[in-house]
């Protein structure tokens, strides 16, 4: 029995050990996939939520659902589409009548009231409907009619976006990928990877995975082991370099940067970038860092736990102009010249 | 277990790894420190060989230009060298860095300094100390930091011994040209000053130092700034030859001091006199001036009448009447000191008389008269070939020279030796006789216009 069990606060050996059981499960049915499940119980821990893009049949809702079973934690999924409205989401109040005949409003809470929500090709649904995730993501809360209804940690909503098929989208405001603590992309699996899907998917039997936790203990070991993660030290040069980084993917020509003259300039991010990333996104770098501290047996990050998380924290934050489209610049590219750009300022 | 005594073994253990990292520090402030002294001594050192050493093989111009080049190299090198070591000093957030860095600790030893720093204690902070102790031979100062001696001590060492192996030969070959110089001092040298193309000379070989001549107002106006120019040092050119003439000087003199060569002699003093009033009246000075030109005179190879020997032609040359100092006629004290000069020193190629023309100085000058034509390049000149010179502009343009020279190892041009050697006089014998002046002859009318043609093509 190990001391989670056992009541006592977890050590950093049994977070790496929980991590990865819970890897080992969900790669019993994903394929492949290795560092975007990294990412996805990464952004898990550290108490973040995930945008996951990929193109069709690559195991997005797969790979949500499966992380349900793992943890054994309560699972939604919400396929979004252009009528969907708020309510659907949030819940509503309906008119119940009573054993004595007595008719009363009463909340019907909507999806949203899970530990584990997926949300399906979330940018087909409106804006306003996009939007109603915003309370549930950053506050834990649901406020219906005027009443606020608190949701139970943990909470972790996936949204998934399907990158082809644009028409009749409605692509996710800035404000709202800001809430997302990491952006995973799903590629197609290589060959050896899609022989083993079709083997494990055309048999008779589907992989069993096994939860790691019961029912009852699920969300309390969860949420220990992210208040594990947030007593991982980080030393003040590594919080200004992840600071640095966050500030090289703001262009200097944005009347919002402020006094840039003490910061990194990046020429691809002065040509191709609109709007850089926001104090969220330093955030993410911490909290992502500190995961894969843990992971890794120390109690402090590095400068590399840093760089690694990088590309899934940023990427989604930085918002490409007309130029960039027009050359073929992705996110992408731009975060890893940030990072090349930052990289040697370490102290 | 007592919270208490856990707490405190766990600041023992933070205490124990704090000081393992201040020792990492003060190995590598020692080591900063022994780069900071010994890397600008050596190049100090490097920069004083080369500079000596130039001294030694190079003409003035080039040790000037060697020698600032090594000098602004060497004063680059220990700049830089300085502040590589100013910045190479170590806090104890830096000394952990390092140490993360060489034993690949991950940011261990830096998140540690910064949390005693800063007095911040996570949950996990216990775990780092564990987890850092558990590593604490990995961080040795002694594995960190191999070295206790910088290795720029060794090159200071080297440049040491290069540098006192140098200086001593330096010395030796300073000492002996020092020794050389002093018997060179002793001797009686000839005077040296570079006319260039100042025409000038004695009308008549056998003219006298203390003669007046004259001359026309441009030659006068040459010879004044010509004067001027040797009293001043240099020539009067444009700024940057002047400058240039200035740091050569410089670049002499400081070659000089190292390499023991003699020091530079003092330009020749000059004087120009006006004839009124110096002809008459000369002031003591202006007579040893006008002696020690006449000595120059003596000494110095004179047209071919008087180069076997001067003082003997002087003896028997009295001054001719009509180049005594009668009205008209300008002294030539210092032009004919000038005039051996000129002859001796201002040709490059060596030539004593070419600057003069052979004929100018073998045919007796000036008109039928004798005394009166061109005093200036009349050989050259078929206007003043015959008949009356032209009355030559008198007045204020009249003057005297008095020289006031010293003896020279090399003179401004290359023709002159780099010693003065000693001058030796022996009797004339039984086959020899003194060289006589030729006497001068009218032409002959019918020769005129042939000669005439001859010198105007």
């Amino acid at each position: 029995m190990n001391a989670a069990a056992a009541g006592e606060a977890p050590s950093v050996a049994d977070f790496a050990r929980t991590f990865r059981h819970v890897q080992a499960e969900i790669h019993k049915v994903i394929v492949g996939h290795q560092r975007a499940v990294e990412e996805l119980l990464i952004a898990l821990f550290a108490g973040g939520h995930v945008l996951i893009e990929g193109v069709p049949g690559t195991g997005k809702t797969t790979l949500v659902k499966t992380l349900g079973l793992a943890l054994n934690l309560s699972f939604n999924r919400i396929q979004f589409t252009v009528d969907l409205m708020p309510a659907d989401i949030t819940g509503t109040r309906v008119i119940l009548s009573s054993e004595d005949g007595r008719r009363e409003f009463s909340f019907q809470p909507g999806p949203v009231f899970c530990h584990i929500l997926l949300g399906d090709e979330i940018n087909r649904a409106t804006p306003k409907t996009q939007s109603a995730l915003l309370e549930c993501m950053a506050e834990l809360q649901v406020t219906v009619s005027g009443i606020t209804h608190q949701l139970k940690p943990p909470y972790f909503v996936m949204a998934t976006l399907n990158p082809i098929e644009m028409e009749g989208t409605y692509p996710l405001p800035e404000a709202q990928l800001d809430r997302f603590l990491f952006k995973v992309r799903l590629e197609y699996p290589d060959e050896s990877e899609m022989v083993k899907i079709v083997t494990n998917t055309t048999g008779p039997e589907d992989a069993g995975v096994a939860p790691i936790f019961s029912v009852a203990e699920a969300a309390e070991r969860i949420e220990g082991l992210k208040h594990l993660v947030r007593e991982v030290m980080v030393a003040q040069s590594i919080e200004h370099y992840a600071a640095r980084m966050v500030r090289a993917t703001q262009p200097s020509s944005s009347r919002y940067v402020g006094q840039q003259a003490n910061g990194l300039r990046v020429d691809a991010v002065d040509r191709y970038v609109s709007f850089g990333a926001s104090p969220r996104g330093a955030q993410a770098l911490i909290m992502g860092a500190k995961v894969r501290a843990l992971l890794d047996g120390r109690a402090n990050i590095t400068y590399e736990d840093i760089d690694q998380v990088a590309p899934a924290a940023l990427q989604h934050r930085v918002m490409l102009n007309y130029a960039a489209h027009s050359d073929g610049i992705d996110a992408a590219h731009i975060v890893d010249r940030v990072v090349q750009a930052v990289r040697p300022t370490r102290g | 277990m007592d919270y208490g005594a856990a707490q405190s073994r766990g600041e023992d253990k933070s205490q124990l790894i704090l000081g393992q990292i201040g020792s990492i520090r003060g190995r590598l402030n020692a080591l900063a420190l022994q780069q900071g002294l010994f890397a600008p001594l050596t190049f100090i050192l490097c920069a004083v060989v080369l500079i000596v050493g130039a001294a030694f093989a190079f003409s003035p111009l080039t040790f000037l230009l060697l020698a600032s080049a090594v000098a602004v190299v060497a004063i680059a090198a220990v700049v830089r060298t300085a502040r590589t070591a100013w910045r190479m000093r170590a806090s104890d957030e830096r000394a952990a860095r390092i140490a993360d860095e060489r034993a690949a600790l991950k940011g261990r030893l830096t998140t540690m300094v910064d949390g005693a720093r800063l007095g911040q204690r996570s949950a996990l902070w216990p775990y780092l100390i564990e987890d850092t102790l558990a590593l604490r031979d990995e961080f040795s100062a002694a594995r960190i930091e191999p070295r206790r001696v910088s290795r720029w001590l060794w090159a200071a060492v080297a440049s040491c011994a290069v540098a006192a192996v140098a200086m001593r030969a330096a010395y030796g070959v300073r000492t002996s040209r020092l020794t050389a110089n002093n018997r060179v001092a002793r001797m009686p040298g000839e005077p040296s000053v570079d006319l260039g193309d100042l025409d000038i000379r004695p009308a008549d070989p056998s003219v006298e130092p203390g003669t007046e001549i004259d001359a026309d107002p441009a030659t006068l106006r040459k010879l004044a700034e010509k004067l001027r120019e040797a009293q001043s040092g240099g020539p009067k050119g444009s700024p940057t030859s002047r400058l240039m003439a200035n740091a050569r000087d410089a670049a002499k003199a400081l070659q000089n001091k190292l390499t023991g060569s003699p020091a530079a002699e003092p330009a020749p003093r000059l004087k120009l006199t006006d004839r009124k009033g110096g002809s008459d009246g000369k002031s003591p000075g202006q007579s040893q001036d006008q002696a020690r030109a006449k000595g120059a005179q003596e000494s110095l190879p004179q047209s071919p009448q008087s180069s076997d020997n001067g003082q003997q032609q002087t003896e028997q040359n009295p001054p001719q009447p009509n180049s005594g100092p009668t009205p008209g006629v300008p002294d030539m004290s210092g032009l004919a000191a000038l005039n051996g000069l000129n002859n001796d020193d201002s040709d490059p190629n060596g030539s004593p008389a070419q600057n003069t023309p052979p004929e100018a100085q073998n045919v007796p000058q000036g008109g039928p008269m004798g005394t009166g034509g061109s005093n200036h390049g009349s050989g050259s000149d078929p206007q003043h070939l015959y008949g009356d010179a032209e009355k030559p502009p008198l007045g204020n343009d009249t003057f005297k020279i008095p020289v006031e020279v010293a003896p020279s190892e090399d003179g401004s041009s290359n023709a002159a030796p780099p010693s003065p050697p000693q001058r030796t006089r022996s009797a004339l014998n039984a086959n020899q006789a003194p060289d006589e002046p030729f006497e001068r002859a009218s032409i002959p009318a019918s020769d005129r216009v042939t000669i005439k043609r001859v010198f105007e093509r």
